[in-house]
């Protein structure tokens, strides 16, 4: 019996606040084991209340944990019609439909004319809703340089810096995929290239590897090489680096 | 901060952080509702977070908060939905785990009854097991305060819980 009489002991000093972890553990065993004196049961739930909730771990894995923030994230799209960007692009090609309704009226000189005016038009929008949208105006004027069949120099300039200092990483990721599209173009490689190397979020490093390795120029081997051996980066990364590498060498 | 670095700091929190809420919701849906929601508050606040020179109290105390909004709204079931907890290591008949989860809940009524601070107290000691000293950091209490809050909260539970069960015997 001299467990029990310890246990009261231990009892009184726990009641005084007095115990040492060790003594408040010994007292949680006590308790959960079977041979519990009637006189001491009543004390018996007071410790396995809280012992239980010792053991309890979330069961939330790192997905499901985060998935409010994920959901969060997602850039969230207005409807196309509350876009300033739909509407003020609606107007030019308006404007266009009626010069060429004009210009087939008026003469066919001044046709060429009007719509290359139109054009620089919708661009300098574009410019506009770049330099001063929200993230997901930015977004949208991206989207919309990917239709362009043939930009000119200056609207591949605006894209690789947007590419380079957009502050959200989304921007950047749809800039790195439209610059893609017009690889034929001067400078497109080299900044890709540049921007590997200032990028810091993952998930755009892994798009401009891909776009490197989409263009399928061997001349990029050096930079993925470089860029997977480097301890700053993450695994994952350097794991996409090295797959580009790879892929690269196959061709 | 940018989210990858952002769950290395808050991921290892999660646990405390759900013991937390769990001891306050008593139910496990709820309880990780709340740290789900937590961690997305957290990510809106990021950039005080660098300011903070504890993640985790800054975290506690909003867990505590959205625990209360969540204790006060219409929807939170005032009931003890801990079933799967392991309270006892021993076989038992399940006459003897009806009475045991009826003595669970009735306990954590009494200790629901602790003014905020005991019950504080409590969660880090018995169910944190805390060291003093760790309990003294994050609480800004000195050692014998809380020795003396203590031993306040753990006979005042004793003597609620011994109310409680006497009064539903006695109808």
């Amino acid at each position: 019996m001299s467990k029990v009489s310890e246990i009261e002991q231990l009892l009184e000093k726990y009641y005084n606040g007095e115990t040492s972890l060790e003594e408040e553990m010994q007292l949680h065993a006590f308790f959960e084991g079977e041979a519990v004196p009637d006189h001491l049961k009543s004390y018996k739930v007071q410790f396995n209340v809280t012992g239980a909730f010792k053991y309890e771990t979330s069961k939330l894995d790192e997905d499901s944990l985060f998935a409010k923030i994920e959901q969060d994230k997602v850039v969230k799209f207005q409807p196309w019609y509350k876009n300033p960007w739909v509407g003020r692009a609606a107007a030019a090609v308006l404007i266009i439909l009626v010069s060429f309704y004009a210009g087939g009226k008026y003469g066919q000189d001044s046709e060429v004319e009007q719509m290359r005016e139109e054009l620089a038009q919708m661009k300098s929008i574009m410019f506009e809703q770049l330099e001063n949208g929200s993230a997901s105006g930015r977004l949208q004027a991206v989207n919309n340089s990917m239709e362009m069949q043939n930009p000119d120099a200056e609207t591949i300039d605006v894209l690789i810096e947007t590419m380079l200092f957009d502050k959200s990483m989304h921007v950047r990721t749809a800039a790195v995929e439209a610059l893609v599209k017009f690889s034929e173009h001067n400078g497109v490689n080299t900044a890709l290239n540049n921007a590997l190397e200032t990028e810091r979020e993952p998930a755009v490093q892994i798009a401009i590897i891909n776009a490197l390795v989409a263009m399928k120029n061997k001349n990029n081997i050096d930079a993925l090489e470089q860029l997977a051996e480097r301890d700053s980066v993450l695994k994952e990364v350097r794991g996409e680096a090295f797959m580009g590498v790879f892929k690269l060498k196959e061709l | 901060m940018e989210l990858q670095e952002f769950k290395t700091k808050v991921y290892p929190l999660k646990d405390r952080l759900y013991r937390q809420a769990l001891f306050m919701l008593k139910s496990v849906e709820e309880a990780e509702d709340t740290l789900q929601d937590v961690m997305l508050k957290l990510w809106h606040k990021r950039e005080q977070l660098l300011g903070y020179t504890s993640v985790e109290a800054y975290a506690v105390t909003m867990t505590r908060n959205a625990c209360l909004d969540k204790l006060k709204s219409k929807k939170h079931k005032h009931g003890f939905d801990i079933q799967e907890m392991e309270l006892d290591s021993g076989v038992l008949t399940a006459q003897e785990k009806m009475e045991q989860m009826q003595g669970a809940s009735v306990m954590m009524q009494a200790f629901d009854r602790l003014p905020e601070q005991q019950r504080k107290l409590i969660l880090l000691r018995e169910v944190e097991g805390f060291s003093y000293e760790e309990i003294s950091e994050r609480t800004g209490l000195e050692v014998n305060n809380i020795r003396v809050a203590l031993s306040r909260a753990r006979k005042a539970a004793r003597a609620t819980y011994l109310k409680l069960v006497n009064y539903e015997q006695s109808i």
